[in-house]
């Protein structure tokens, strides 16, 4: 198999991203808003109350709800960047794997990895929830789960590689799916267990929380599932012309 | 056999640094940034401003990335 090029990796893998993230803000937009709506409007009775403060918005809810989009977008072009870097890394070392299971177990575990398993530690909340105090904290402490989400899972995968090697052939197949499953699982929920969690009180209805969570964690795996599929339905298509040029080659040779 | 470098070899890496860098502003842009960006143009109104943040507000919280 020829490795593919850097920029065609890039090119369908940020034109996955933007269409997984239109798709997401899109169901947001109809799912979610309203529940965003309703949580600015019970935060600002409550603030209303506690300050007695007309905030002047810079930017109006309009705004707001078309930056959804714009925020989508962005996650998809982030996503579609650090990804297609990824693939580009491992796409060599991974060659024994078929192009879709490849492109699309990459991806699968890059979701998982980055906003699935930080999810589950840290749930989205929906606007309400927050001091503007904690924030960097809050900040500080996502972005260290996610590069250690994503450094235990390389791990795991490295041992799974490694495993496969016709040296461990002697190994059933049980017990090497048993040491993988381990070396993941030990070190995820030790890192579920020390950080710390989000220190913020829910002044929100539980309710509302809880469907805001939902939607927020449906969302992101919308995303994932969209952005695998694509992406690997993009990669199994990239090699084909590739593979009808040596066709042709070989037709003339001959 | 020895590696020449060429300048094929060269843009090798500038790609991936581009693309990583680029997905990492992208990124920054959606779940970070609290006015710090704009401040360089804009000075220390644009943290009380924030308004990448309030453009982005609806994707960070749905994505759940930390947000007030």
């Amino acid at each position: 198999m020829e490795s593919r090029s850097l920029g065609s990796i890039i090119l369908s893998a940020v034109i996955v991203g933007l269409i997984a993230g239109l798709l997401v803000a899109a169901f947001h937009f109809v799912l979610t808003e309203p529940i965003i709506e309703r949580s600015i409007e019970i935060e600002s009775s409550l603030r209303q109350v506690q300050e007695a403060t007309a905030e002047t918005l810079l930017v109006d809810r309009d705004a707001q709800r078309a930056g959804l989009f714009l925020g989508f977008l962005l996650y998809g072009l982030t996503w579609g960047l650090l990804f297609s870097v990824l693939y580009h890394i491992v796409q060599n070392p991974l060659r024994d794997m078929s192009t879709f299971s490849r492109s699309s177990t990459l991806a699968l575990l890059t979701g998982w990895s980055v906003a699935l398993f930080p999810f589950l530690k840290y749930p989205a909340n929906p606007p309400g929830v927050g001091d503007p105090e904690t924030i960097q904290y809050r900040q500080t402490f996502y972005l260290a789960f996610i590069a250690l989400s994503v450094a235990i899972t390389c791990l795991a995968f490295v041992i799974q590689r490694y495993l496969s090697r016709p040296h461990a052939a002697g190994r059933s197949p049980w017990s090497k799916w048993a040491i993988v499953l381990g070396a993941y699982a030990v070190p995820a929920v030790l890192l579920y267990i020390a950080f710390p969690p989000n220190p913020d009180p829910v002044p929100m209805p539980a309710s509302l929380v809880e469907m805001f969570r939902i939607l927020s964690f449906a969302g992101l795996a919308l995303f994932w599932l969209a952005y695998a599929v694509g992406f690997a339905w993009l990669a199994v298509r990239a090699e084909r012309p590739e593979r009808a040029k040596n066709v042709i080659f070989a037709i003339k040779k001959a | 056999m020895a590696h020449v470098f060429t300048p094929a070899t060269t843009h090798d890496w500038r790609i991936p640094l581009g693309a990583l860098l680029l997905g990492l502003l992208a990124f920054y842009l959606l779940a970070l940034d609290q006015g710090l960006l704009l401040s360089l143009v804009q000075g220390n109104v644009a943290f009380d401003q924030n308004l990448v943040h309030e453009i982005t507000h609806d994707a960070r919280h749905a994505a759940g990335f930390p947000c007030h």
